[in-house]
């Protein structure tokens, strides 16, 4: 469920991002594929991965901010983090 | 004393010997990074030991270079102990190498290294049996924490053993390896497998190509977007010191129009250099790019390339030099072959500078998609360039085997060696041959007229235009062609200091055709020799006159969809 959710935001601030930059708006489509595919699958590795490239995404994200003043909407990656950690533990847990 | 290092690719020998030398040898996250031998030099309790680093490698039974290499070492050079590294968790798969080692006579010691990721599979190995077995001394060891180094400095001080001769050919090798491996190897519970997790998705068959895109996208930004205000910075450096030094007399005017804008026109792209290779540096160490080499395994195979040579091909973005002696793992001659003649269209790190310079003075806007474009037309070209060589003058069967090796965080020191390293090299070359160039171009900009036009690289420029008439470049940037053959970086450099302002004298079409030509065009001085000495003169002439042909054609055709387009 929360897999869905977060598949469902990436894909609304993919569209949203269009207009901006259309290949970072395609990278925030495929973070919301993997977590679509994650939740059609009920697999969490696959959550783990799109909140993994959704969280570097986030942080390239805010290093051009830093550097350029573009913005995108990629840098809302960061609500993946808390979700990331989750997974990480659960994943690698014995 | 003299060790040797000897074991399978990527079981982690570089860092092993790093850890025991403290040494900066660069470390990678898959299999043929060491390609020839290297020696590190270490005091162990007063010792002077030199370590020597040998390639990887499976077995002695193929003909591939990197075996000839070590082969010919542990019997010409005989070693006083060679250790035997082992991947703690292939031990069966490595133990043959160790059987074939033994045939040697050399007193060894065996490094299971990598234990943690062993262990973290559920195995575990009985080390005393296994020393019991083999004759040998055993230690366990990470070393890339250091974790059993200092037992290991203890044995190599003890001078290791001779071990047991097992089976006298191959098959019966293969079945004494299996033995061992059951005697000592205790599978526990199995534990889930985080690598397969992971390969699940960034392999998977509808989300692995675009997962790989997002990432090469990343990279171009990291490298283009966020490097920019250091490139700024330095930029206006250059430029005030240039001002500073510049005035009358012919000295002061070679310090600040030659030297200093000449080698700063090119070091202005150091950061651009530097995070693209923070940025493969990465990628690699994690080990996630053999696996976006594996993802393109359906249709690669079909361009007749080993797994193998797309390792070589991805070392081609930092400088093709090192790509092309890579090849001597590739056992068939004729990919090997294939995969050196294709490698300059790998668009290496010195290419870099040319396409930032352009693409802020035209692209600004999407200068990153023009970036990926351009990288991308590398790969299209090589990949099928190998198609042809394979289907025609390279012809043979084509086995596509790649070794997957796990996925790892990267650790800080290991980025840092491999970051400095590359980025070391152009630093490098910056002091050196780019440092000559300037003075070279400065005199002949300069002389017997100080008009560009009637001077030396006026009467050389005008004199090769015509062999680019169809593209409509001015006579300076055809100059930086033919400058660029000494060092790609010269290109930049000759531009900067021919004073030349390129939005002012060619349209946005043109500057994509140059920057597809210089891209494509004959491989740099350097690369030659490295095409010579690998592959023999004459495949060396063939590689320039068919880079020079395909640049050709391939500039033409997109400077004319460009300008339809722009």
């Amino acid at each position: 469920m929360v897999g869905l959710i977060y598949g469902l935001l990436f894909l609304i601030l993919a569209l949203i991002e269009i207009k901006i930059n259309i290949l970072n708006s395609f990278v925030l489509f495929t973070i919301s594929a993997i977590f679509l595919k994650g939740a059609v699958k009920s697999k969490e590795n696959y959550y783990f991965v799109g909140a993994l490239i959704a969280i570097i995404f986030a942080v390239l994200s805010l290093l051009v901010l830093i550097a350029t003043a573009d913005f995108s909407y990629g840098l809302f990656g960061f609500f993946a983090l808390p979700y990331f950690f989750i997974l990480k533990r659960r994943l690698t847990a014995d | 004393m003299k060790v040797a290092l000897v074991g399978n690719p990527n079981v982690g020998k570089t860092a092993l010997i790093n850890a025991l030398t403290r040494g900066s040898f660069i470390v990678g996250n898959f299999p043929g990074v060491t390609v020839e031998k290297k020696e590190g030099k270490a005091k162990i309790n007063g010792k002077e030991v030199v370590f020597v680093d040998l390639p990887g490698i499976y077995s002695f039974q193929t003909k591939s270079l990197d075996e000839e290499i070590t082969k010919k070492y542990l019997i010409e050079e005989s070693p006083d102990l060679v250790i035997n590294v082992i991947d703690a968790a292939n031990l069966e798969r490595n133990l043959y190498l160790t059987l074939e080692l033994a045939d040697f006579g050399i007193p060894m010691i065996i490094v299971l290294n990598m234990i943690d990721e062993a262990e973290k599979k559920g195995i575990q190995i009985d080390e005393k049996k296994l020393s019991e077995i083999l004759k040998v001394p055993v230690v366990k060891t990470i070393a890339s924490k250091g974790v059993g180094i200092d037992e290991l400095k203890k044995e190599i001080l003890n001078g290791g053993l001779i071990p047991k001769r097992f089976g006298r050919n191959l098959e019966e090798k293969v079945k004494i390896a299996e033995e061992i491996a059951r005697k000592v190897l205790k599978i526990s519970k199995q534990k889930k497998d985080f690598n397969e997790m992971l390969d699940e998705v960034f392999m998977d068959k509808h989300l692995g190509v675009p997962i790989f895109l997002s990432i090469m996208w990343m990279m171009f930004v990291f490298t283009y977007n966020v490097a920019q205000p250091f490139v700024d910075a330095l930029d206006l450096t250059f430029s005030t010191i240039s001002e500073k030094i510049s005035g009358e007399g012919w000295l002061r005017n070679l310090l600040g129009e030659g030297v200093v804008r000449g080698v700063g026109s090119v070091l202005v792209f150091l950061p651009n250099i530097a995070f693209l290779f923070l940025f493969l540096s990465l990628l690699e160490l994690s080990g996630y790019l053999p696996r976006a080499v594996y993802l393109a395994d359906s249709f690669m195979s079909r361009f007749g390339l080993s797994g193998r040579s797309i390792i070589s091909l991805i070392m081609g973005f930092g400088c093709n030099v090192p790509a092309i002696l890579s090849t001597r793992s590739i056992e068939d001659n004729k990919i090997r072959i294939a995969t050196l003649l294709v490698n300059p269209f790998m668009s290496c790190s010195a290419r870099l500078p040319i396409y930032i310079l352009f693409v802020s003075a035209f692209f600004s806007r999407n200068g990153s998609v023009v970036m990926m474009g351009i990288y991308l037309i590398g790969i299209f070209v090589a990949l099928i360039s190998a198609l042809v060589f394979r289907k025609t003058i390279l012809k043979g069967e084509t086995e596509f085997i790649i070794e997957l090796p796990p996925y790892r965080m990267p650790i800080l020191k290991d980025i840092w060696i491999l970051t400095w390293n590359r980025t070391k090299h152009f630093l490098e070359k910056a002091g050196t041959i780019i440092l000559i160039m300037s003075v070279i171009l400065w005199f002949i900009t300069n002389y017997p007229s100080s008009e560009i036009e009637n001077s030396y690289a006026g009467v050389i420029g005008k004199t090769v235009q015509p062999l680019f008439s169809p593209f409509g470049w001015d006579y300076g940037l055809v100059l930086s062609l033919v400058m660029g053959f000494i060092a790609k970086e010269v290109v930049v450099e000759t531009i900067g200091v021919m004073g030349l302002n390129v939005d002012e004298i060619m349209t946005p079409a043109q500057a994509l055709g140059f920057m597809v030509f210089t891209l494509l065009y004959m491989p740099c001085f350097a690369t030659i020799v490295a095409i010579k000495t690998e592959a023999g003169i004459k495949w060396a002439v063939f590689s320039i006159i068919y880079s020079f042909l395909i640049a050709y054609s391939m500039a033409f055709m997109i400077m004319e969809v460009g300008s339809w387009l722009v």
